[in-house]
């Protein structure tokens, strides 16, 4: 299975040849690389998150590249609905006994954490989620968010391919 | 076809299903130490993966592909190679040191 995806970051001096690895305890799904599926969410998390007054040069980067895995490497929560309940009786499973043993909600860090130290779907290479816009920037019809803001984690570099400079844009 | 359910959700409930108190309490002592190791991992992997890029682009530009292909391959054994015996010898030092925790069958 091959899909071609997009990636944001802030203009830089050097050329990436290579996505940037997003770490932290707010990623959604861990450590990983985070790819748009559409270039128009690739775009508006430039010019959302971006250009903060960092941004000395008011431009940011979009690259495309390819990646390429097997179905069975794939968690599809965004269009597979047996991907999509499967994975949310995971994440209640886990959260249920999480509250039992520590009287309070875990934190999406405590459950990346620990999908990945006790090494759950080793074999699962991207996941692919969703949330939908805050605002109408990207909805034609107000107030009705019809639309997936759709993005791919990647936690093997192997699969990722083909990885290209595609445009600079100005912050606006 | 979808990822294989089956296969993965046994894997997650015989661990979690197995979890002792123990074993649940300990889970939190050493997560950044593991956490550190496995951000080195995929940093390493992805130099490697970049490189392979780089080298795969000029072996296109140059019509050289036998030379850069084997020359690519080459380079992707070793960095393999020692990928594997650097994370062998990190995970044996953390697990002697710490805790590690059950892997799933």
């Amino acid at each position: 299975m091959e899909l071609e995806v997009y990636h944001t970051q802030e203009l830089r001096s050097e050329e990436l040849k290579f996505p940037c690895l997003a770490e932290g305890s707010q990623q959604w799904l861990g450590d990983g690389y985070y790819f748009w599926q559409d270039y128009e969410f690739s775009n508006w998390w430039g010019q959302n998150k971006k250009c903060g007054n960092g941004n000395r040069t008011r431009q940011f980067s979009i690259f495309k590249c390819i990646l390429t895995f097997n179905e069975e490497d794939f968690i599809d929560t965004v269009f597979d609905e047996q991907d999509y309940y499967n994975f949310v009786a995971i994440v209640e499973k886990f959260a249920k006994k999480y509250i039992q043993k520590n009287k309070s909600k875990p934190s999406l860090e405590d459950f990346n954490d620990f999908i990945s130290d006790f090494n759950i779907w080793g074999n699962i290479k991207v996941i692919r989620f969703q949330d939908v816009p805050e605002s109408d920037e990207h909805i034609e019809v107000k107030g009705f968010y019809y639309k997936k803001r759709i993005q791919l984690r990647v936690n093997e570099p192997e699969i990722i391919s083909n990885f290209v400079h595609f445009k600079n844009l100005y912050c606006v | 076809m979808t990822a294989n359910w089956n296969k993965l959700n046994k894997e997650f409930d015989d661990l979690f299903d197995k979890l002792t108190d123990e074993d649940w309490n300990n889970w939190t002592s050493h997560r950044e130490s593991k956490k550190a190791l496995r951000r080195e991992v995929l940093n390493l992997k992805a130099r490697i993966q970049s490189i392979m890029l780089e080298l795969k682009n000029k072996s296109e530009e140059f019509s050289c592909n036998i030379n850069f292909e084997t020359k690519a391959n080459l380079i992707e054994d070793e960095s393999k190679a020692i990928l594997d015996f650097n994370t062998k010898r990190r995970i044996a030092k953390i697990s002697t040191d710490d805790y590690t925790p059950p892997i799933a069958a």
